[in-house]
């Protein structure tokens, strides 16, 4: 792992820049985007949880339930998770084994990023394709959601194809960093205070 | 041989270091893309269905009540309240970080959490006791694991939106081999502090110090008791749990031990996201290996094949079980659930074994893949805070494998172990 930052860093000191750096100038425009995208996700996260408690004490204090009160904890949710598919991938949270790619020599390591990287938008490309049909079927047919809030079915699945665009947006970074041979998939520049090995574990230990 | 040419694949991606829920989708979508007779608007639809869940929406509300619990300290105020009984015997700083860990375990769904949780607050503390930082490391990585048992458990929570059982069933489940894992770590760590003379002892019990504690601490006790009562008595849905237990938190850590700000929250909050976010992934990847599965007829045919071989209940259970340690050496506990449960969970049912109980073995299951090498999570967490290498965390935590591995037995051949609350 160190040869590969050590190698990036030379990769880096021949440009005058660090990744950092490359980072902010590459993905300046996304970046601000990204922080839009993700402070709205949040929103909808905090939301979610001020609904559910409402709707817990509301039922078990006044023997009230709402009934549309699930439904929009769901689809707040599923955006939530949809817009923020890419972002996940900025921050290095989703979860991978890198056993044997660590063992691997340099040269190698660069072609599994690569891999790894047009796997990802053609999965991404696939995810958008199919739900774009899926929107424009709903649209049609004109369904709207079982609870009394009636929330049309095709803006609420549009969440898909916006989140299968982030995650393509996302590997293809991926493919620029591994192609400029940079490991797309480690952060070199761990929180402050926060050890690396601990960092890595929490955040790609999916919690479990 | 369709299948066979996939899950090659898949292992040979996962083994390139491609992300799960990329690996898991990109071979599910393939296969559906080679079938005429599936519509391609399936591969959204699954997608979109996996998630619009309402247990799985329990996940980031407990994600966010961990993190919140973690970052505002609420170890600390336990530990102190604990130590000042239990310090004055043999291992009572040991025992109580132990003890802590059963009681965050009850608060957190997360194995990994705790043990960065419980880790930073007790290594300095049983460094300054003389115990040896190689068992120190163990004990949290070890005592972490109850997260996944005891409930509200991230695992239980996965397997319930995954197989279609109530949550609710699985954390009631959960409790009594939680419990008596615990009681099992216990001993084995009291008999290993004794063997070798760990830790001091301090001269009496502080009981002055634990009245004026239990005031301070009482906020933080009352979680669990929220949390499982409001479960077991039917009060809250595991999902609405999950949102007062993170309401409670924060107002618990905002207002009441002032440990954490409202800016806090916010960076909290959003960092809780994006770790529901993987965990969803994984397990929108999972639902379309799920559905390819049963288009295929896989399970099926898995049923089919187990019953040539004329398979007993327990020969099964020993064969799941050997499956899942394999596994869990070279998995995370999500994959591990999302890739094993449609197949194993029929095949379970279909010998008549209680999918309650195949959910509390599986778990178990998860529990020591956390712990074991090459990608026991655990150990790393317990390698970074302790500042040792992962080898020697896992040769800490090696004597516990023993107690782990009779619990895991015990909790797959009696099945009262796991159903007794629930009857």
């Amino acid at each position: 792992m160190d040869n590969i930052l050590a190698k990036s860093d030379v990769f880096m000191g021949e440009h005058n820049m660090t990744r950092k750096q490359m980072e902010k100038k590459s993905i300046s425009e996304l970046n601000i985007l990204a922080k839009i995208i993700w402070s709205v996700a949040t929103v909808f996260l905090l939301v979610s949880t001020s609904i559910m408690i409402v709707e817990g004490l509301s039922r078990f204090f006044f023997n009230v339930s709402y009934f549309w009160a699930e439904e929009l904890v769901r689809f707040l949710m599923v955006w939530a998770f949809f817009l923020t598919l890419g972002i996940a991938g900025f921050r290095f949270y989703h979860i991978r084994t890198e056993l044997l790619v660590q063992r691997l020599s340099v040269g190698m390591q660069k072609v599994t990023w690569l891999l790894a990287s047009v796997a990802g938008m053609v999965f991404a490309g696939i995810l958008f394709y199919s739900s774009i049909f899926q929107v424009m079927r709903l649209y049609k047919m004109g369904m709207v959601s079982e609870s009394n809030l009636e929330i049309p079915l095709w803006i609420v699945s549009l969440a898909v194809p916006i989140g299968g665009l982030a995650l393509f947006m996302y590997y293809f970074m991926v493919a620029v960093y591994a192609w400029k041979g940079i490991d797309p998939f480690v952060s070199d520049e761990p929180d402050e205070g926060v050890d690396e090995k601990v960092l890595n574990a929490v955040s790609k230990g999916a919690q479990l | 041989m369709t299948l066979f040419v996939a899950l090659a694949g898949l292992l040979g991606m996962l083994a390139l270091g491609f992300h799960i829920a990329v690996t898991m989708g990109l071979v599910s979508s393939a296969l559906v893309l080679s079938m005429p007779s599936v519509p391609v608007t399936v591969i959204a639809q699954t997608a979109f269905q996996s998630i619009n869940s309402y247990p799985l929406m329990a996940i980031p509300m407990f994600i966010l009540m961990g993190n919140v619990m973690t970052r505002g300290n609420i170890v600390g105020v336990l530990i102190e309240l604990i130590g000042s009984i239990v310090r004055c015997i043999r291992g009572g700083m040991a025992i109580t970080v132990m003890l802590s860990s059963i009681f965050f375990a009850a608060v957190s769904g997360s194995s990994v959490g705790s043990a960065a949780a419980i880790g930073s607050a007790t290594i300095e503390g049983l460094k300054r006791e003389k115990y040896p930082v190689k068992f120190s490391a163990a004990l949290v990585a070890v005592g972490s694991t109850l997260g996944l048992m005891i409930p509200p458990s991230l695992g239980f929570i996965l397997i319930g939106s995954i197989v279609g059982i109530p949550v609710d069933k699985l954390f009631i489940a959960g409790i009594v081999p939680g419990l008596m894992e615990a009681t099992m770590l216990l001993l084995t760590t009291v008999f290993i502090v004794r063997k070798n003379g760990y830790g001091e002892v301090a001269s009496k019990a502080d009981i002055k110090g634990f009245v004026r504690n239990t005031p301070k601490a009482a906020g933080a006790i009352t979680m669990p008791v929220l949390v499982l009562g409001s479960i077991y008595l039917g009060i809250f849905t595991p999902t609405e749990v999950s949102a007062v237990a993170a309401g409670y938190a924060i107002v618990l850590c905002v207002f009441v031990y002032q440990t954490l700000k409202w800016k806090d929250i916010w960076s909290i909050s959003k960092e809780s996201l994006l770790q529901a976010t993987m965990i969803f992934a994984v397990v929108l990847g999972g639902s379309l290996i799920g559905f390819i599965l049963a288009r295929m007829g896989a399970t099926a045919q898995l049923i089919g094949f187990m019953e040539r071989l004329d398979m007993e209940p327990w020969q099964f259970l020993l064969l799941a079980n050997a499956v899942l340690l394999v596994l869990g050496m070279f998995l995370d506990g999500v994959a591990m659930i999302v890739l094993t449960a449609p197949l194993l969970f029929p095949m379970a049912t279909h010998l008549g074994i209680d999918p309650i109980h195949f959910a509390v073995i599986m778990v178990a299951n998860v529990e020591i893949a956390t712990l074991t090498p090459p990608i026991g999570l655990n150990l790393f967490v317990m390698s970074g805070i302790a500042k040792i290498p992962v080898e020697s965390v896992a040769k800490g935590v090696m004597p516990y494998y023993f107690t782990r591995v009779v619990a895991l037995a015990l909790i797959t051949f009696v099945p009262a172990i796991s159903l007794i609350l629930l009857k």
